[in-house]
């Protein structure tokens, strides 16, 4: 009875052996110790039990390679999607960014789409986060979520921040965003606080309207109108690290999460880009941005953008 | 674009055990695989291929995910490390083919006699 054991444990090995790279990698471990688990409880039933075994595990083997190797061709998270740069070597770190906030005309993003839009429900909020999360685990890469800016115009904003708090619970970015009017203006602006795990108050007299530029190439600080009754001596404060960006710690990495270049229904309005664009098409896609929904793009495209978007301040 | 639970129906039998022993709580591959023989009576019993097609499959419809074990179920070296839970949509799928399946059964206990059960 061993040495029938012995055997198809062998047999169960060169089985995994089969199987894509990226699979073995995830789940061979696993398998093993289950196919052991299952092996050990069939022997207590003798050489019946564990022929019975054997036989179920040969006859459905096939089946289950099979169906490996074509998950992984129609897996929509390809690898292979996320472009490293061989010229810099560097590659690194993906960022999908996505409008949830809507756009109410008083921040200043909205070069990024040009005109006013509507927010994300939570819902689908969730979806596209789970999606990334999901790609992230599959591929192998660090996950990585925070809510960037202008949350606080959300109308579930308490809501969105509980969000990346489930999913990014250590994530050290700043999440109150640069306009601390929409913070003032709310009746739940503790529960905003409180929901936005926020550390930090700043009491300063400065109005982003007065700001100077150049900026500092490291910081890019924005203040918030700490003067507003309501607001009660709590400023915001977004900061990135602007000079650094290539080794942003925060951003995500990350491909295609949802459907494959495609709109889709549960997400009309914020999306498609299928590909990462290069850093020209990008900067064209700036310059008309109607049709631009959502972005992928890579490091030295999002520099690009940064500009011109500071560039937009300054017009501002 | 996510499918609607009714997209995914009808279940398989060994896809529906799983479920169902995933609403039960979270659980290892081997867990999952003993729990399905004893939920179904024996009707169903899973081979090692099976049970990781099923999961892999029902991960990519979003039915379930794949999480860290509980820490003190992790700190046992004799189980696997990663469980397999229950996802909302999941759960919205068990529901709907449960649904599905006692109007079948309400269908046949209708006609009466041998059928009623």
């Amino acid at each position: 009875m061993k040495a029938l054991s012995r055997l198809a444990l062998g047999l169960f090995r060169r089985c995994l052996a089969l199987c894509p790279p990226r699979f073995r990698q995830e789940y061979s471990e696993e398998l093993g110790l289950v196919f052991r688990l299952g092996l050990q409880d069939a022997e207590r039933h003798g050489l019946s039990g564990l022929a019975r075994f054997c036989a179920r595990e040969l006859r459905d083997a096939p089946g289950a390679l099979l169906y490996v190797y074509a998950r992984e061709r129609n897996k929509p998270y390809q690898l292979a999607r996320i472009r490293v740069s061989e010229r810099r070597r560097l590659m690194v770190t993906l960022s999908l960014q996505i409008e949830v906030s809507g756009c109410p005309t008083t921040c200043l993003h909205c070069w990024a789409r040009g005109h006013a839009y509507s927010p994300m429900p939570v819902a689908d909020i969730a979806w596209v986060l789970e999606g990334v999360r999901r790609f992230c685990d599959q591929a192998g890469a660090i996950f990585g979520a925070y809510p960037m800016h202008e949350v606080l115009h959300h109308p579930q904003a308490a809501e969105v921040l509980k969000l990346f708090k489930t999913y990014a619970p250590d994530e050290s970015f700043e999440p109150i965003p640069t306009d601390g009017v929409a913070l003032a203006r709310r009746d739940d602006w503790q529960s905003l606080l409180e929901a936005a795990w926020y550390r930090k108050a700043l009491a300063s007299g400065v109005d982003r309207k007065e700001w100077t530029f150049p900026l500092p190439t490291d910081l890019v600080e924005l203040v918030v109108r700490p003067d507003l009754s309501a607001y009660r001596g709590i400023a915001g404060i977004y900061g990135t690290s602007y000079g650094n960006l290539r080794s942003d710690p925060i951003a995500t990495v990350l491909g295609r999460a949802m459907a494959d270049g495609e709109t889709t229904d549960s997400l009309p309005l914020y999306f498609s880009a299928p590909s990462i664009p290069p850093p020209a098409e990008a900067a064209q896609k700036v310059g008309n941005p109607g049709g631009q929904k959502l972005y992928f793009h890579a490091a030295d495209v999002y520099t690009r953008w940064l500009d011109l978007a500071l560039e937009a301040y300054r017009r501002y | 674009m996510m499918e609607s639970p009714q997209s995914v129906l009808p279940l398989t039998e060994s896809t529906f055990y799983t479920l169902l022993s995933l609403a039960m709580g979270s659980k290892h591959g081997y867990a999952v695989l003993k729990h399905v023989e004893a939920l179904s009576e024996g009707s169903v019993v899973l081979s090692t291929s099976t049970l990781y097609s099923t999961l892999l499959r029902l991960q990519d419809q979003g039915l379930i995910e794949r999480v860290d074990q509980a820490a003190g179920a992790a700190a046992n070296p004799g189980l696997p490390r990663k469980a397999y839970a229950l996802t909302e949509r999941g759960r919205r799928t068990l529901e709907a083919e449960m649904t599905r399946l006692r109007r079948q059964v309400r269908a046949g206990q209708r006609l009466g006699g041998e059928f009623a059960g």
